[in-house]
């Protein structure tokens, strides 16, 4: 529930209380009067007409009924009744007020009417005001609550919108609206510095990891071909030999490892940018032909079904290297004399392989130097860079092992596809 | 055939220099990038190894000189950033090649050739060993003027022996050659082996030598029996 509603909610409960109470009791009030307006009249006619029928008056008024009893009734009380007179159409709300006197030894039963027309109007008037006001005040509460709020909440919503669009790779520093509210302008000042900082060290480690990876492939190449030189010394014995060996291949592996991790970096900082529209059905064809002689040599079969034409916007680069390393994946987990099945369609591309039972949970294959065997000489980077590249292409990646087959499925979005 | 090296660290310019002399060409080094605006002003190369980080300005800009003045030397782009913009843009300004670091020295021994090849030769050169012959324009492989069928692996294997013959290859070198970087070496390993043997029978049964000995644990090295 937005603040605007909740606010506006809790004054409307508020406002039609207040109303409520306050016109109930002016109702109350008002009737009061009225009532004991009504009581007056009636004691003054009352007064009038035993002062009359004692003078031996006769009593000629529309107003008075007079009749002659026996003797007054026991439990007899005086009464006023609400009656109407009819004329016709027309009608008129009446009060009756019903006595019953001993005037000089003669009882007497005294109907009074009086008109209540003006009573009724008064009572009306005084409702109809309070609920008047009621209403003007609620319909003027609202717009003025409205209006006010997109005023005073103008920058706060500004500065939500800005965080919202906020990203940390481009080094814009966040803009914020003038305000002169307190509140607002601590937040924002406190999201300024918070912002700056993280920019700062998010340069910081982004520059460390570039650095880091550029800076150790000149000393790795300078080590690497002084044990290569080495190698080529023929006067070496065998132990000599093994160690330069073991050398030489650690510090293979550490290079490939800074090529892979530098890759996985300049894709995180979206170095790729040439995205254009990529023939996948073209590039898994081609990827599938430089594949097919390790496929050969492992001894394993491979099935593709390949629908012509499925395009995707990406950096090309990018969609190699994402077919590259599912196919060799397959290739590497794969039993001996096992098969791989590819289907690429317009809505994903699949790789299912044979291969041993996966230990361990499969969504932690993505993560970095996860490996399904850890004892393995694999960099295990491949799938990472995988995820890696379906991240900032906003494709969605699934694994499962099912019947013995490890498959993995990539969804192309429907508004990328052609 | 005169190289010049341009690259600021002295250690791996040596072992440049020491590798490819070694193979019979003369070498020169320079570590910065005036001097080499210098060497190539008053000399003619037939390569040159430019690393394009260099301590007084971009490898890219002697590229650029080099092609203004309509030089022929080749280059050949080394690099510790392995992108594809410098790439890109190294090789639209005509560079020949590129190769990352840290890269195997019979690998850069091998591009090298490949320049050379292109170059001076127009890609139709005929490499002779012993009794092989290979014309790297047909692709044609002969042993004692007898063709050849070999896959396109083995093809690229045989030049790559050629080009670096009698040196100790690493099977993570052949790996990488063959494969490029795209390969897990505990993999390929397999693979080069059965490559080696194919390869070997093939050169045998038209009568050649065993010219591929195994060097155990290491790798290969083509070398006459």
């Amino acid at each position: 529930m937005k603040l605007l509603t909740k606010t506006t909610l809790y004054h409307i409960i508020l406002a039609i209380s207040v109303f409520t109470i306050g016109g109930g009791i002016t109702f109350y009030k008002v009737r009061g009067y009225i009532q004991e307006d009504l009581n007056q009249y009636f004691d003054a006619l009352e007064e009038r007409i035993s002062t009359r029928i004692e003078d031996g008056e006769e009593i000629k008024s529309r107003r008075v009924q007079l009749s002659k009893l026996e003797t007054i009734p026991p439990m007899a009380q005086d009464t006023i009744i609400d009656t109407t007179f009819y004329n016709g159409s027309w009608h008129l709300p009446l009060k009756k007020k019903i006595v019953y006197r001993d005037i000089n030894g003669q009882a007497y039963r005294i109907g009074m009417y009086k008109s209540f027309e003006e009573g009724e109007d008064r009572l009306e008037a005084v409702v109809g005001t309070v609920v008047f006001l009621g209403f003007t005040f609620l319909i003027l509460f609202l717009l003025f609550n409205y209006y006010i709020s997109r005023r005073i909440w103008g920058p706060f919503n500004y500065t939500l919108n800005q965080i919202k669009q906020f990203d940390l790779r481009e080094q814009k520093p966040l803009e914020f609206m003038k305000t002169d509210v307190q509140e607002f302008k601590e937040l924002n000042q406190l999201l300024t510095v918070m912002t700056h900082k993280i920019q700062q060290d998010y340069q910081n480690l982004k520059e460390f990891t570039e650095n880091a990876s550029h800076e150790f492939q000149t000393p790795l190449a300078i080590i690497q071909s002084k044990l290569e030189l080495l190698l080529s010394n023929n006067h070496l014995n065998d132990e000599q030999a093994r160690l330069i060996q073991s050398a030489y291949q650690a510090t293979s592996k550490l290079s490939r490892l800074g090529k892979a991790l530098a890759l996985i970096t300049r894709i995180e900082n979206q170095e790729f940018q040439d995205v254009q529209q990529v023939d996948l059905s073209q590039s898994l064809e081609n990827t599938v032909f430089n594949f097919q002689e390790l496929v050969e040599l492992r001894d394993l079969s491979l099935d593709s079904h390949i629908e012509p034409g499925v395009k995707i916007r990406m950096a090309p680069l990018l969609a190699d290297i994402l077919l590259n390393n599912l196919i060799k994946n397959a290739i590497k987990h794969n039993l001996e004399g096992g098969s791989i099945q590819l289907e690429l369609k317009p809505q994903y591309f699949e790789i299912r392989n044979t291969g041993p039972k996966p230990q361990g949970d499969p969504q932690e294959f993505f993560i970095r130097f996860r490996k399904g065997n850890q004892a393995s000489d694999s960099l295990g980077l491949g799938l990472a860079i995988v995820k890696k590249i379906c991240d900032v292409n906003h494709l969605s990646i699934d694994y499962r092992y099912e019947d013995s087959l490890h498959r993995f499925r990539i969804f192309f979005p429907d508004e990328e596809r052609i | 055939m005169k190289i010049l090296i341009v690259e600021d660290e002295w250690e791996l310019a040596q072992s440049l220099a020491d590798y490819l002399q070694k193979e019979g060409y003369l070498c020169e080094v320079v570590q910065q990038l005036e001097q080499a605006h210098e060497k190539v002003q008053l000399y003619a190369y037939d390569v040159i190894i430019l690393d394009i980080t260099l301590p007084d300005g971009n490898g890219l800009d002697l590229l650029k000189k080099l092609k203004r003045d309509k030089k022929e030397a080749g280059v050949l782009i080394v690099s510790a950033r392995d992108s594809l913009q410098d790439k890109l843009e190294g090789l639209n300004l005509g560079a020949d090649d590129y190769i990352t670091k840290p890269f195997h020295l019979a690998e850069l021994n091998a591009r090298v050739n490949s320049v050379i090849r292109r170059r001076i030769y127009q890609g139709n050169q005929e490499i002779v060993f012993e009794k092989i012959s290979l014309n790297t324009d047909t692709r044609e492989v002969k042993v004692n003027e007898s063709s050849l069928v070999l896959t396109r692996k083995e093809y690229e294997l045989l030049i790559y022996l050629l080009n670096n013959k009698n040196r100790v290859l690493t099977k993570e070198a052949i790996a990488e050659h063959l494969w490029g970087e795209g390969i897990d070496e505990a993999d390929s390993f397999d693979f080069i082996y059965t490559h080696i043997k194919n390869l070997r029978k093939k050169i045998q049964d038209k009568g050649g030598d065993n010219y591929i000995k195994t060097i155990y644990g290491m790798g290969y090295k083509f070398t006459s029996v």
